[in-house]
């Protein structure tokens, strides 16, 4: 029998609701950020799509919607978009933590293999 | 027009349904490698940064809202910090909208689906539709909106929302596979009856199953849409599972029932007084000689604080999981060694 004795104070404990929580003095740098990562993602998006394009349009000579969202990569073309995406995330973001690598990276479109 | 004539059909990845639109799974897989790349690699370094700017402040971690506030003043002083934090929750708030967006723009068709699976095998659904949910459960856990039991689409974003808490690396289930290998088996070898308490969508009771494939096994879960979700993707491998509602602190199985039990990252989300009734309900249902398998964070210590850290107390706050500091305070591992075996992962 599932016992009902109520377990009041655990939602008073932190974090029993979602809330807004920000983390800088002023709440404006949060919402900077938030919209940078919102962008970023937004991006890397447009970037994928247009890369399974390419890649149909040289595969296949034509492209639609249908193509595009059924497309499911190869491990070379699975491995191309990750590395795209890796570098990407390492160009956007490289200042944020301590390291040289988002200076050479090298070009996007170097990295995928196309002239761009 | 129905919303399945309107949607192009993506398949699976793996075990998981691929998400309805290709736009939403490259923005999944883009906050997969930011937070790896921004979250998970600095993870140490942080925590380590954290708890020496509270010690620096005089701060002394407790679970406690004061507290919390406390550390909310020190991490508006450090940049480092709060840029951090920040996108450790930026991230987890998009992605679990971005997820729960995406599928509820298929949500009629996924009732169904679901409705459907109920009288269909293999394995069997139970479920009460006026089950008594205590108020603990009810949590916004993983700050997701309506937690595990108030939508009854949870558990498919679990399933497509838990492919990114590992990284990424989890299409097929290969850590609940692993994890299925590593079990402890009970010495005698007899293995006719398992058990999987706070199963989610059953991605461990279903790797054992495949792993013991006479065995009876049993997944169970205090919320409907998990066991309804896990039936239905059960099918799915044509696995013959049992799931069933129900508390892991008032299990209906008969005593010494079980040769073995297990729980995967369950007990860190349940409230103290829980964690105590499931594991004497744990043992109860447990045969003489079976095993009982516990995995989850490790214990806080001094040398080795974890999730009784700065992040831990950060992460329990703005993550919503209220009750893991209560758990790893708890020393489970110490002070039950009589129950079994228990590996900690993660932290
Ligand atoms: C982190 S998930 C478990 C993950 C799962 N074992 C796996 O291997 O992926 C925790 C689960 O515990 C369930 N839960 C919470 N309280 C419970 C309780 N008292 N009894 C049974 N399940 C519970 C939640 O509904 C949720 O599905």
């Amino acid at each position: 029998m599932l016992d009902q004795t109520p377990l009041d104070y655990v939602k008073d404990l932190p974090g029993f609701e979602r809330g807004h929580p920000h983390y800088f003095k002023d709440p404006m740098i949060d919402h900077l950020l938030e919209i940078v990562m919102m962008i970023g993602g937004e991006l890397w998006v447009e970037r994928d799509r247009r890369l399974i394009m390419e890649h149909l349009l040289e595969s296949k000579g034509s492209v639609t919607q249908t193509m595009v969202e059924q497309f499911e990569p190869d491990d070379e073309m699975a491995e191309k978009l990750s590395t795209a995406r890796d570098h990407f995330t390492k160009r956007v973001f490289g200042c944020l933590y301590d390291t040289d690598e988002h200076t050479d990276v090298g070009d996007f479109f170097n990295v995928i293999g196309k002239e761009g | 027009m129905t919303q399945s004539n309107y949607f192009v059909d993506r398949g699976m990845n793996g075990n998981t349904p691929a998400l309805p639109s290709r736009a939403d799974e490259s923005f999944v897989d883009y906050v997969c490698e930011a937070r790896n790349t921004l979250l998970h690699a600095r993870w140490k370094q942080m925590g380590d940064h954290g708890n020496e700017t509270l010690k620096k402040h005089d701060i002394k971690i407790e679970h406690s809202a004061d507290c919390v506030e406390q550390v909310r003043d020190v991490i508006a002083g450090d940049m480092e910090l709060a840029s951090f934090m920040r996108i450790k929750r930026s991230y987890q708030e998009i992605y679990k909208d971005r997820i729960i967006g995406s599928i509820n723009t298929q949500r009629d068709d996924w009732l169904r689906k679901l409705d459907e699976a109920e009288t269909t095998g293999p394995g069997s659904l139970t479920y009460d539709p006026d089950f008594p949910m205590p108020d603990y459960a009810k949590v916004q856990i993983h700050i997701q909106p309506r937690g595990y039991v108030g939508d009854d689409l949870a558990g498919l974003y679990y399933d497509c929302g838990t492919q990114i808490f590992f990284g990424g690396n989890n299409a097929g289930d290969a850590w609940h596979r692993e994890l299925a290998e590593r079990t402890a088996l009970p010495e005698d070898g007899k293995v006719d009856r398992i058990l999987e308490i706070g199963c989610s969508v059953g991605q461990l009771a279903c790797e054992l199953k495949k792993r013991n494939t006479d065995a009876e096994v049993w997944a169970t879960d205090i919320s409907a849409p998990m066991v309804r979700y896990g039936h239905w993707r059960a099918i799915q491998q044509d696995l013959d599972v049992n799931f069933a509602q129900m508390a892991s602190e008032a299990l209906e199985f008969p005593d010494n029932h079980f040769d073995l039990v297990t729980a995967h990252i369950l007990f860190h989300e349940i409230p103290r007084p829980v964690i105590e009734k499931t594991l004497a309900e744990a043992l109860r249902v447990l045969r003489p000689g079976g095993t009982f398998v516990l995995w989850d964070f490790s214990s806080a210590s001094d040398e080795k604080p974890g999730y009784g850290g700065f992040l831990g107390l950060m992460d329990s706050a703005d993550n919503g999981e209220p009750y893991a500091p209560g758990f790893v305070t708890m020393e489970v591992e110490k002070n039950h060694r009589g129950y079994g075996l228990c590996y900690s992962v993660y932290w």
